[in-house]
C-alpha cells in the first residue's frame, strides 16, 4: 500500500523558488484536496510525486523509495528508464486539459502504454480498456477520437487511461477547471467512485464543495509552503491564517 | 395605431421582398479572361513566330536519348539527395531541440553554415574536392578522390547536405508545434523518449511538416540544375552539351524547361495527394474540439 513522504523539499527555476521547504506525508487510501491560489506551487508539488519534476533539494519518497533518484556511494543519481517505469506505473495522473492523444482512438489511448510496457498483450489490454470504459460510462465511445467527445467525456477517458496500469495513487491536476459547468458533475462522480474504492488520491482543485464532501484532508498552499493542513471542515470553515481566510472568502 | 395596422406593417414588406438572386456581373469577368488569353497568345507568338527559333526542334529533342538520360539523372539526383536530406535533416532537427547544449550548438552551427552559403558554391566545393584531398581513406585503404567523387556523387552530397538544413528546420518547427503537455502526458505514462517521438509527437508533427517538405522537394528538383557547374550529367547539362554542338541554345533550354514543368507538376500533384490523405486520415479529430484552443 502506498504512502507519499516529502521532507525538506525545495524546488527552484533559476532564481525563482517555487517550493520553499515542504514537509508532509500522506498515508495510503487518503484523499487529499490540494488548494491555493495559482502560483502557490500546488501543481509543482503534484508533479514531484510521480517524478515529472525532481526537487532541487530534499527528498520525495513513495512507499519508502526515492522518486526518480537512487542513493549510491553517498550521492543521489538519476534512475534508469526501467526503474522510472516500474515506479511510475503505480502512479496515475490526470491533467487539466485531458492530454488525450488526438490522433488515436479512445481505445488506442488506453492500450498504448500497457502494450508498450509489455504489461499485457493486446487482447488483455483491450478487455481491460472495455471494463474501465464501462466504469466511466463510455463503453460506446471506444472507437471515437478525442475530438469527437465533449470535455467531460474526454476527461473521463483520461481517468480510464490513467487507471490502465492499475496504479495505487492517482494525481489530479485541476481535473475540472477546463470544463463547462454542466460537465463538471460527471467527472466528479467518477472521482467520487474511485475515492470510495480506497484509491490514494491527491487532487489539485478549485471545487471546494467536492473537497468538503470527498476529501479526508485539505492542504492549503501559499507562496511555496504549506500554510494550512487538516480536516476539510477545519481548514475550509475555520482557517487560521489570513491568507487562507482571504482565499476562501474569494472562492 | 390600431392592431391591424401594425400587422400590416410587419408582414407586408416581407411579402414584397424578391426571391430571385441577381446574376453575377459577367461582362467584367469575360473581358478579363479574354485579355489573359490574348496576352498568352501574344507571348507565345513572341517565341514561336520568331524566325530565329525552330519550334520543331523542341519537339524533336524532347525525347532525344541524351536528354532522357539527363532527365533520369536529374530524377535520381533529386531522389537520392531527398532521402539523404530527410534522414540527416531529421537528426539535425532533433539536435536543434535537444536538452544537450553540445548537440544544440552542433545543430545550430550546421543549419547556419549550410543555409547561409549559396548552393552553387557548395556544389562547386564538393565537385572540386580532389584539389583539396587528392586521395581519400585511412591507412592502407585509400582511393583516388576523382575515382569515387564523380560529378553525380558530388552533386548528391552537395544537394543532400544543403537541403538537410531546410529539412532540419521543418522537423524542428513540426516537433515544436505539438503542445508541450502532450509530452508530459507521455512521461506520466512512462513512455521512453523514442516511444514518445514515435507514437505521440511524430504522428502529430507530420501533418504540419508535409506541406513544407513537399516545397523542399520541388525546390530540390529545380536545384539539381545547379550541378551543371560541375558537369553533373543532369538534364540541363545534357541540354547544354547538345546546344554547344548544334548551337540551338534557346531550343534546348526550352526542352529543359518543358521537362522541368512536367516533373515539378507531378511533384506538386503528389504533395496535394499526401496532404489530402493526411487530412482524411485525421479527419475524425481535425474538425473537432481542440482542447488547446
Amino acid at each position: 500500500m502506498s504512502t507519499v513522504e516529502l521532507s525538506g523539499v525545495r524546488l527552484s527555476y533559476g532564481a525563482l523558488e517555487v517550493l520553499k521547504g515542504i514537509e508532509t506525508s500522506i498515508p495510503s487510501g487518503q484523499i487529499v484536496g490540494l488548494i491555493g491560489a495559482s502560483g502557490s506551487g500546488k501543481s509543482t508539488l503534484l508533479r514531484l510525486v510521480n517524478g515529472l519534476l525532481l526537487p532541487s533539494s530534499g527528498h520525495v519518497l513513495v512507499d519508502g523509495e526515492l522518486v526518480g533518484r537512487k542513493a549510491k556511494n553517498g550521492k543521489l543519481h538519476p534512475m534508469t528508464l526501467a526503474e522510472i517505469r516500474r515506479q511510475r506505473r503505480k502512479i496515475g495522473m490526470v491533467f487539466q486539459h485531458f492530454e488525450l492523444f488526438p490522433h488515436m482512438t479512445v481505445e488506442e489511448n488506453l492500450c498504448l502504454a500497457p502494450i508498450l510496457h509489455k504489461e499485457m498483450d493486446k487482447s488483455e489490454a483491450r478487455q481491460r480498456a472495455m471494463r474501465l470504459l464501462s466504469r466511466v460510462a463510455l463503453s460506446d465511445k471506444s472507437r471515437s477520437y478525442p475530438g469527437q467527445l465533449s470535455g467531460g467525456q474526454q476527461q473521463r477517458v483520461a481517468i480510464a487511461r490513467a487507471l490502465m496500469l492499475q496504479p495505487s495513487i492517482m494525481l489530479f491536476d485541476e481535473p475540472t477547471s477546463a470544463l463547462d459547468p454542466e460537465l463538471v458533475g460527471e467527472v466528479l462522480t467518477v472521482m467520487r467512485e474511485l475515492a470510495n474504492d480506497g484509491m490514494t488520491m491527491i487532487v489539485v482543485t478549485h471545487e471546494l464543495s467536492f473537497v468538503r464532501e470527498v476529501a479526508d484532508r485539505v492542504i492549503f498552499m501559499d507562496k511555496g509552503v504549506i500554510a494550512e493542513d487538516g480536516a476539510p471542515k477545519d481548514v475550509l470553515d475555520n482557517p487560521k491564517t489570513e491568507r487562507a481566510k482571504a482565499f476562501l472568502a474569494r472562492a | 395605431m390600431s392592431a391591424t395596422h401594425i400587422e400590416d406593417l410587419a408582414i407586408k414588406p416581407i411579402r414584397d421582398l424578391p426571391d430571385e438572386h441577381a446574376r453575377k456581373p459577367w461582362l467584367g469577368q469575360a473581358v478579363g479572361w479574354l485579355a489573359l488569353a490574348l496576352f498568352t497568345v501574344w507571348f507565345l507568338r513572341l517565341f514561336l513566330a520568331n524566325p530565329k527559333l525552330k519550334p520543331e526542334l523542341i519537339w524533336k529533342y524532347l525525347f532525344n536519348e541524351r536528354i532522357l538520360e539527363g532527365l533520369w539523372s536529374t530524377l535520381l539526383l533529386a531522389f537520392y539527395s531527398m532521402i539523404g536530406a530527410l534522414i540527416f535533416g531529421t537528426v539535425i532537427g532533433f539536435c536543434r531541440i535537444s536538452a544537450n547544449p553540445v548537440l544544440r550548438a552542433t545543430g545550430w552551427l550546421y543549419v547556419w553554415v549550410f543555409r547561409s552559403t549559396p548552393l552553387v558554391v557548395q556544389v562547386l566545393l564538393w565537385g572540386n574536392l580532389a584539389l583539396l584531398m587528392p586521395v581519400l581513406g585511412i591507412g592502407p585503404f585509400t582511393v583516388k578522390t576523382n575515382d569515387v567523387m564523380t560529378p553525380f556523387l558530388a552533386g548528391v552530397i552537395a544537394l543532400m547536405l544543403h537541403e538537410a538544413s531546410y529539412v532540419a528546420e521543418i522537423v524542428r518547427s513540426g516537433v515544436q508545434s505539438v503542445p508541450r503537455p502532450q509530452r508530459e502526458a507521455a512521461d506520466a505514462l512512462a513512455l521512453s523518449w523514442w516511444e514518445t517521438q514515435r507514437y505521440i509527437i511524430m504522428p502529430q508533427a507530420l501533418k504540419v511538416m508535409i506541406p513544407p517538405l513537399g516545397g523542399v522537394f520541388v525546390l530540390l528538383l529545380k536545384s539539381t540544375s545547379l550541378v551543371i557547374v560541375i558537369s553533373g550529367g543532369d538534364l540541363l547539362t545534357e541540354a547544354q552539351n547538345i546546344a554547344s554542338l548544334n548551337l540551338y541554345t534557346i531550343e534546348l533550354l526550352l526542352v529543359a524547361t518543358v521537362w522541368f514543368l512536367i516533373i515539378t507538376s507531378i511533384a506538386y500533384a503528389g504533395q496535394h495527394y499526401l496532404e489530402w490523405r493526411f487530412n482524411r486520415q485525421n479527419h475524425a479529430h481535425a474538425g473537432g474540439v481542440n482542447e488547446h484552443g
